[in-house]
């Protein structure tokens, strides 16, 4: 297997100490030793997979399996990534955190199911799984977890850029940060999503934060285009240098997406665009009172 | 699979980027761009024909599945799946470990009212052996993927022949093809390939219907031989890691290798279908509109290119010419080191890192010092893919001391 070198490892002395060296919890200790893999090893471990990590800034995976005493064969395993930065870690972890799972109070967020434990803590992304079996005691994992949380950087809490979704309408925990192509679209570099439910009904809304005003009516005008090729019927508005649109969109259904400085602001699979309009002037303040960067 | 190795890390559109900013016509002559240029580009706002699907028989299972299907491991939107399934692609492969099992869910949005009109294969987790760790896997991704049947299942990653043989794996797979909860059995293989598609071969029994295999432009003979005794042997043969990495487009301006290299995997007819993965709409688009297409003399002469911009600088990490290097110099390391400043990732300060990681008395300084030299009065060090190895070291104390 190739992995980084002992080299890489000592370049990183922030994840040297990370795992626990011993035992991870009660009767579960580490087999052989850490191991750590860059950007260019990052396939030996996830295969195909690592592709996702990229456009979240991935730097380093600091990774071990940690084996039950009295049955060797059940273990846990520990990654441990390092992500470009706080919003690249959440970013990872909600690509990964499924609805269904239990949240728990374990860095800046976690959540647990019976195979799994999930967080992210400052730049740091962790998972861990359990192999060998069905399902390992959650005071295990939870007790491993926060060992790992203690030797992680401290203080972060969730990236400030989720603020933007602290409206009524969004669904709690359903907040996503896309790095690459938001909604599927390439010219959507990167932005927020969340669920939010409007009138009883469940729609999608997203922010994309561009670097100027100029950007973001570029990104406006490449939506508009793509809609007006696509064959859809789109209702473009203007008023005091801010654009509004209105249209189907090919995948998503009705859309309704405003430029506001240099943001876009939009809905999808909405039924009534007074709604949307609505969301979007909430959505509005949260940015004048918590900017993106 | 040596060139996936050689280039993880950088995604399929990042990859080199060094010496690929000549001009389209740099890279192709004037009539050869023409025929290029008419049917390459497809971004999002440009009008796009989505092409009639072309099927191809998968093996004895019987399956008609297009040529280009759809890899959903990198794919966050269901509704990206749901158009290219709504567009006729007709086949669309996941796995239990794909995201921890998201992968599945998110394809399992997608097929929501069209999974009469879809094969969806998955994969076991690569650890799982045991009847029991089968027949749970099956049954969580069955779950995950709201269906009640898996057209294939595959094992996944493979890289021996032992693997192939485990009489508990089939026991498990039988049982559960038995209570019509799966329908083929295929495995997935990176690694010696040639081994475990050879194993395939052996089995009397010939339990395994399909094999997902790394093909790409720059494979080895051996592992176009093997293709073609199995899919002989009427395994159906499904080709991934077709880009062998990754490229960016925007270099190349309307040219795309990414398209070229496509369709230099399905020219074989041994090979079903390939599943890129797609990100996203763009990438999709750039994919679906290989269907039907034939790999042309634009193709070939893209991809010599391509590959040529590339392998002046290019180095394969193996390490093979530190043998020959009389003073110890950490030569991979260093072009590394190189490629983090040069290639793709364009950061000094990670190359400038991993420089300092080095032993100054393995660095390129000490190559100053050194009196060895070949009949020609140049450096000793050998590069088995023909790598300068002098001009690199000279590089990195220029732009890394």
């Amino acid at each position: 297997m190739l992995c980084a070198s002992a080299a890489d490892y000592a370049a990183d002395s922030s994840l040297e100490k990370v795992l626990p060296i011993a035992e991870c919890a009660g009767d579960w200790s580490m087999e052989e030793k850490v191991t750590f893999y860059n950007r260019d090893t990052l396939f030996d471990r996830i295969d195909g997979e690592a592709e996702i990590y990229f456009p979240y800034g991935f730097e380093l995976l600091v990774s071990a399996r940690y084996a039950n005493k009295q049955n060797p064969q059940h273990a846990i395993e520990v990654d441990v990534y390092k992500m470009g930065s706080l919003i690249d870690a959440f970013g990872m972890y909600a690509n990964y955190r499924r609805a269904d799972d239990r949240a728990i109070k374990v860095g800046a967020e976690g959540t647990i199911n019976s195979s799994q434990l999930l967080f992210y803590q400052d730049r740091y992304f962790v998972r861990m799984q359990a192999t060998g079996t069905l399902s390992i005691e959650k005071n295990v994992f939870f007790e491993c977890a926060k060992k790992i949380s203690r030797n992680l950087p401290a203080g972060a809490g969730r990236p400030k850029e989720l603020e933007a979704f602290s409206i009524p309408a969004v669904v709690r925990e359903s907040e996503r940060y896309i790095a690459q192509s938001l909604l599927g679209y390439a010219f959507f570099p990167r932005g927020l999503m969340a669920d939010a439910m409007t009138g009883g009904e469940l729609v999608q809304v997203f922010i994309v934060p561009a670097d100027s005003q100029d950007a973001a009516q570029k990104d406006f005008k490449h939506y508009h285009e793509y809609l007006q090729k696509s064959g859809s019927k789109v209702q473009v508005t203007t008023s005091q240098d801010r654009y509004y649109l209105e249209a189907v969109d090919p995948l998503y259904g009705n859309v309704f997406v405003e430029q506001y400085g240099r943001y876009l602001i939009g809905t999808v699979k909405i039924k009534e665009t007074a709604a949307a309009k609505q969301l979007a002037e909430q959505l509005r303040k949260r940015l004048d009172n918590s900017p993106i960067h | 699979m040596r060139e996936t190795k050689e280039l993880a890390g950088m995604n399929r559109r990042e990859f080199l980027r060094i010496g690929l900013a000549g001009t389209t016509s740099a890279l192709l002559g004037g009539n050869a761009f023409a025929e290029a240029a008419q049917y390459y580009a497809s971004s999002e706002s440009q009008h796009f024909a989505f092409p009639k699907p072309v099927y191809r028989t998968l093996g004895r299972t019987g399956m008609q599945i297009t040529v280009v299907s759809f890899g959903a491991m990198l794919t966050p939107e269901p509704e990206v799946i749901q158009l290219a399934l709504d567009h006729g692609l007709n086949y669309v492969d996941t796995a239990r470990k794909y995201m921890d099992g998201k992968n599945e869910e998110i394809v399992g949005k997608a097929l929501k009212g069209r999974r009469d009109k879809v094969y969806v294969a998955t994969k076991t987790l690569p650890a799982s052996k045991s009847k029991e760790d089968i027949i749970r896997d099956v049954e969580t991704s069955l779950k995950a993927l709201k269906t009640d049947y898996i057209d294939v299942i595959q094992l996944h990653n493979l890289t021996d022949r032992e693997r192939v043989f485990i009489p508990e794996t089939r026991e498990a797979l039988t049982r559960l093809r038995d209570q019509g909860k799966v329908r083929f059995f295929g495995v997935t293989t990176h690694k010696n390939q040639v081994e475990v598609l050879t194993a395939l071969m052996d089995d009397r029994d010939r339990f395994f219907d399909t094999a997902l295999v790394a093909y790409n432009f720059k494979s080895e003979n051996a592992i176009a031989d093997v293709i073609a005794k199995a899919a002989k042997a009427n395994i159906g043969i499904i080709a991934m890691k077709t880009q062998a990495g990754g490229y960016i487009t925007e270099e190349m301006g309307p040219i795309s290798p990414h398209q070229a290299a496509l369709k230099w995997a399905l020219q074989n007819s041994n090979i079903t279908a390939a599943i890129p993965g797609m990100k996203d709409l763009a990438q999709f688009k750039e994919d679906v509109a290989v269907m039907g297409m034939p790999f042309q003399y634009a193709d070939k002469l893209i991809l010599q290119r391509y590959s040529k911009a590339v392998d002046p600088y290019y180095c394969s990490l193996c390490g093979k010419c530190e043998d020959t290097c009389p003073m110890g110099v950490e030569i991979s390391t260093i072009n590394r080191a190189l490629m983090y400043a040069e290639g793709a990732y364009k950061s000094k300060e990670l190359a400038r890192s991993t420089y300092r990681e080095i032993l100054r008395s393995a660095s390129a300084s000490v190559c100053l010092k050194c009196s060895a030299k070949d009949v020609s009065g140049t450096c000793v060090a050998r590069c088995i893919n023909g790598l300068n190895i002098a001009a690199k070291m000279e590089r990195a104390r220029q732009l890394l001391v």
